[in-house]
């Protein structure tokens, strides 16, 4: 894999990815409509390991291979999911440093919902390998 | 569906937040993952053809990073329960953070074990908080994720004046 033939530019976004949020553990813990509206919540919050998955998908599809080499991800989910809702994962690269094993690429993350609003924020850093690296 | 009372909500994280200490050790936790999860975890998430359910030139199926990110969550309810007992009511919490540090690809049909430690725990917002520090190692003891997750113990404010 050449790096220099995929190296971001700083400020470029990543392929976003979107998806329609689903409720991967219904009917446990907070993840119960009644139970839900019982504590506030409009319904049933889609699980934080939900929205995270989706955007380690956006990250694996950018760093491939190397996302397991050291990839790191840090989110706070500020704003509940809901099921149905169309949610996308977006990145933009803040910073990048080479390293022998390739390049680091450090970015900002977050999850919007259909108004744009921001429901999860965050950052990563990861891994382009350099050429002739798996 | 178990019926929650936010008072009791309330009570039952106020008291476990009182006993859940920072150096406090939460564990072990032992899973394994099979392809039969993976494909499980696939068809509950909705992704149609993975990159993860595609044979590799290097073997099968592979375990998505992100199968990782429940562990600390097992832990935590483990240790909540043991310290609750066995309320009339689920305290029902909310995975506030999560910062995970991904070190080798997760293993399938492996065991994998992992160990926590409450690292911190605060009030924001009249909400009680508990942090997380969990390790995440493979058979031969090689590390494959740290990660740091920060619970919220219930939704349900604490009253203007008290605590």
């Amino acid at each position: 894999m050449d790096v220099t033939a995929r190296e971001p530019l700083v400020g470029a976004e990543l392929e976003p990815v979107t998806r329609i949020a689903r409720n991967t553990a219904q009917g446990k813990g907070i993840h119960d409509d009644t139970r839900a509206k019982t504590l506030g919540f409009k319904g049933a919050p889609v699980p934080g390991v939900a929205t995270f998955a989706h955007v380690i998908d956006m990250l694996i599809g950018f760093f491939g291979s190397g996302w397991t080499d050291g990839g790191e991800v840090d989110m706070a989910f500020t704003s509940p999911i809901y099921v149905g809702q169309s949610i996308t994962a977006r990145a933009i690269v803040r910073e990048k440093k080479a390293e022998d094993s390739g390049l680091r690429v450090f970015l900002d993350v977050w999850v919007e919902n259909e108004q744009s609003q921001k429901v999860a924020t965050g950052t990563a850093r990861g891994l382009l390998p350099a050429a002739g690296r798996p | 569906m178990d019926e929650v009372d936010p008072q009791q909500q309330l009570e039952m994280a106020g008291r476990l937040y009182e006993m859940l200490e920072p150096g406090r050790e939460l564990g072990p936790w032992e899973t394994v993952f099979t392809e039969e999860d993976v494909r499980a975890w696939a068809a509950a998430a909705g992704h149609e053809d993975p990159w993860y359910l595609r044979r590799s030139a290097s073997g099968g199926v592979q375990c998505h990073p992100a199968m990782t990110t429940p562990i600390s969550i097992w832990l935590f309810q483990e240790e909540r329960h043991r310290m609750l007992g066995e309320p009339a009511q689920p305290l029902v919490g909310v995975h506030a953070a999560a910062r995970h540090h991904y070190l080798a690809p997760v293993p399938i049909n492996k065991r994998l074990s992992a160990r926590s430690k409450v690292i911190d725990k605060y009030i924001r917002r009249q909400r009680y908080y508990v942090v997380v520090e969990t390790r995440t190692t493979d058979e031969e003891g090689q590390d494959i994720v740290h990660s740091r997750d920060t619970f919220l113990l219930t939704p349900v404010r604490i009253p203007d004046g008290a605590g």
